[in-house]
């Protein structure tokens, strides 16, 4: 089972179209795959048009693994499930913090609602919290989108400054480029220096593109209703690379 | 056809479960979907798709019987469980197939060959039937347009135009997380099922198109009584196993697989080793000729026999032996293959030629009510001398296995083969006469020293086999040394694994032959009070 984190201390980059067109794309490459929104927002549950959660299951002071199963929705897809969030999700950095264990309750219940997919794609808020530390001690991944100006390297900086004074590993960080626009020449020469930087960039780029807006309009990943468009073969060739590093990773 | 709102009083209707498909009457559009689907929710149709489903069974539709079927369908080979109503969701699946691949050994290695390995062994999946499946999906969608259930709607047809079953299939498609709509649109859908019928729909199918699944056994069950009359009990065994040997003969004529020969022979091998088994019982002359004919059945196969099997082992024997000894055996496998085409055409002839048919007649009706003369033993009831012969036969074996050792030479080994079977084949003909579970344990240690001897027995024999092979190639004109240093190699190899046999053989025969088997055979077949003494 592969979990795969779609992660940004920063909001608006992108985060929530990764998760959907990655999990989508996971699918179509024959993994049985479940989408978690963990963001209160539940945007990615909303382009599956599934609905929120009643609340967030706690059971004993513990998430409640038959609760969050009992969450569980299957998409319009076969074989693409959605764990939907709550606005209750909110307080989920409090609740963790009560737990036991609380930097590893979410691999917990991973590893249990979990059990029948091949692939898990968690899309979680902006922020950087407990349940973002959760996050990165269960994902075997974590991709971060990064739009090409000079505020994201001093993102990146201290993201992996936080993955260091936690003693986690950073080769999992693995950002990549979102929303680029090939006409600015900014974009161009950050996404030359970056890499420079953060040998770990994957190589496809997302570019900046309607047809990413229209997701919310059309409530499905971009392949479903555009699938000639540059976004969507960009998702795909990342979905790509991603599996290739992962196998890689495991073959190390 | 008008929509039943509520199903007659008669008809049992099916209990409201979200996996299982049910039966429902000739449906008409709107009108059932305005009643299927609660406020807030409406269907939606997909376009009907309509496939060709191509059936596959063997000849004994052992497919079929083991509760499954396997279908072609577009190039997918698919194997599933007939379940309730329709077939189970688990399926196992192989692509890429195309018509040529009709026997499990020319398939790659899958999930599939593995488990159906068992059931369909040697023989050639065989077209049964085919049947056209329109389907029409639809999906239950809620206000924000999303699916939260899905079911279709199937038809069996035989072909596009013509309708065969008055009745449709309903399988719902359950969406995880979505209980209390699907509970709703079922309890809907509910008022469209039609009880009554309870046979599977593809038993329904085959019945309306007048297809019957084939009985066919080798391991027949013989209808005998205790008291039966021995002659009419051995008629009875007889008469049914030369009719498997006669529904055979088509197969074996037509070439479709190795075991409708191997089925035929075991058949006129059976009635041979009955009558002589039971001798006693008819006229000693007129046994003997019918012996006569019925070895000259088997007679005239045998070598079409011997190369059926070398075909049919040639891969697990090409990868027993070193890969330096490979290339020469090539060639004589070429040579086997033509001559088993000029034999298969010579045993087909002979079995449509008129002699033969009236042969086998003659045969055949000797087991008819006055077909035999009898003699003393004829008015005896079977029971006792089935017993009794069981318990010579049994005790023949022990005097045989007991003389065995490492350094016994084959022929010995082939010897105890040929007594053990001929126990088996009593055993066989009458164990329904005795207590049921009586001698389980003793039945599993022998099938396994049969194995052993029978193992024992083809290296033997495919040793002389190839041997004969060299000596007929030898005077052909060529060198063949390749072949001669294959054969050479694997004669070798063939000899070297025989003494581990022949040690594990004489281990068996302990266990067979030891005190606990004796006192059960003495307990149930033992007749007089002499017999009966240990």
């Amino acid at each position: 089972m592969k979990i795969i984190s779609s992660y940004s201390i920063k909001g608006g980059v992108g985060k929530t179209s990764l998760s959907v067109n990655l999990a989508y794309e996971f699918l179509q490459a024959g993994f049985r795959t479940l989408l978690v929104d963990l963001d209160p927002q539940g945007a990615a549950a909303f382009y599956f048009r599934v609905d929120p959660a009643e609340k967030l299951p706690v059971h004993k002071n513990e998430m409640s693994i038959k609760g969050l199963r009992d969450n569980i929705r299957e998409s319009d897809f076969p074989n693409l499930d959605i764990l939907p969030s709550n606005f209750s999700y909110r307080k989920l950095d409090i609740l963790l913090n009560d737990m036991k264990k609380s930097r590893n309750q979410l691999r917990r219940v991973l590893e249990e609602i979990g059990a029948n997919y091949e692939a898990i794609i968690l899309d979680c808020p902006p922020n950087i919290t407990l349940l973002s530390e959760n996050v990165f001690r269960a994902a075997d991944m974590v991709l971060v989108p990064v739009i090409p100006t000079t505020l994201s390297q001093r993102t990146l900086e201290q993201l992996i400054e936080f993955f260091e004074k936690k003693e986690l590993p950073v080769e999992r960080i693995i950002p990549f480029f979102s929303m680029v626009q090939k006409s600015r020449k900014l974009h161009l020469e950050m996404m030359k220096e970056l890499p420079e930087t953060f040998p770990q960039f994957l190589k496809t780029t997302i570019p900046l593109a309607a047809s990413v807006e229209k997701m919310g309009l059309h409530r499905a990943p971009i392949m479903e209703f555009d699938a000639k468009c540059p976004a969507g073969q960009a998702y795909r060739a990342l979905s790509k690379e991603i599996l290739a590093k992962h196998r890689n990773s495991c073959a190390q | 056809m008008p929509i039943p709102t509520t199903p007659a009083a008669s008809e049992k209707l099916p209990e409201i479960n979200l996996q299982s498909p049910f039966r429902i009457a000739e449906i008409d559009g709107k009108d059932w979907q305005s009643l299927a689907c609660p406020e807030g929710l409406y269907i939606s149709q997909k376009p009907v798709t309509i496939e060709k489903f191509e059936f596959f069974d063997t000849f004994e539709w052992g497919i079929w019987h083991s509760d499954k079927v396997l279908y072609r369908v577009k190039k997918r080979l698919v194997l599933r469980e007939r379940v309730g109503d329709w077939l189970g969701n688990e399926e196992i699946e192989v692509r890429g197939m195309d018509a040529q691949q009709v026997f499990l050994q020319a398939m790659g290695e899958s999930s599939l060959k593995l488990t159906l390995l068992p059931v369909v062994g040697f023989r050639k999946l065989l077209p049964v039937f085919t049947l056209t499946i329109a389907c029409r999906r639809f999906e239950v969608k809620n206000q924000m347009e999303k699916t939260v259930f899905r079911f279709d709607i199937l038809e069996l047809f035989t072909s596009k135009e013509k309708s065969v079953l008055p009745v449709a299939l309903l399988i719902p498609r359950p969406l995880l997380g979505y209980n209390d709509a699907q509970n709703a649109v079922m309890l809907g859908l509910r008022t469209l099922a039609k009880g009554g019928n309870t046979a599977h729909i593809l038993d329904v199918f085959l019945k309306k198109t007048g297809i019957v699944p084939s009985t066919y056994t080798l391991k027949a069950t013989y209808p005998l009584t205790s008291a039966m009359r021995a002659s009419e009990a051995v008629r009875q065994i007889a008469s049914m196993v030369l009719a498997c040997a006669r529904v055979n003969e088509a197969g074996v004529i037509e070439d479709i697989d190795t075991e409708f020969l191997h089925d035929y022979r075991i058949c006129i091998r059976k009635t041979r080793a009955l009558l002589g088994l039971t001798k006693g019982i008819f006229d000693i002359s007129e046994t003997a000729t019918l012996m006569q004919s019925l070895g000259h059945f088997a007679r005239s196969t045998n070598r079409l026999r011997d190369l059926d099997v070398q075909e049919l082992t040639r891969k697990e024997f090409l990868h027993s032996v070193p890969e330096d000894l490979r290339s020469g055996l090539k060639e004589m496998f070429t040579d086997f293959q033509k001559e088993r085409k000029i034999e298969q055409k010579k045993v087909a002839s002979l079995l449509i030629s008129s002699d033969y048919r009236s042969d086998m007649a003659a045969v055949q009706s000797c087991f008819m009510e006055k077909g035999f003369s009898g003699v003393a033993n004829v008015e005896a009831p079977i029971a006792s001398l089935a017993a009794e012969r069981i318990w010579k036969r049994f005790r023949r074996l022990i005097r045989f296995a007991s003389r065995l050792q490492e350094a016994s030479i084959d022929s010995e080994f082939h010897a105890l083969r040929i007594e053990a079977k001929k126990l088996r084949y009593l055993l066989e003909f009458f164990r329904n006469l005795f207590p049921e579970d009586s001698l389980r344990d003793f039945e599993k240690q022998f099938r396994r020293l049969q194995n052993l001897l029978g193992v024992f027995n083809d290296l033997s024999v495919h040793q002389h086999f190839l041997m004969d092979y060299w000596k007929k190639k030898q005077k052909r004109v060529g060198k063949h040394y390749d072949l001669a240093f294959s054969l050479g190699g694997v004669l070798m190899i063939m000899n070297h694994r025989k003494p581990a046999m022949r040690q594990e053989i004489l281990e068996t025969i302990e266990s067979v032959c030891g005190e606990n088997n004796v006192e059960k055979f003495r307990n149930i077949f033992a007749q007089t009070d002499s017999q009966k003494k240990p």
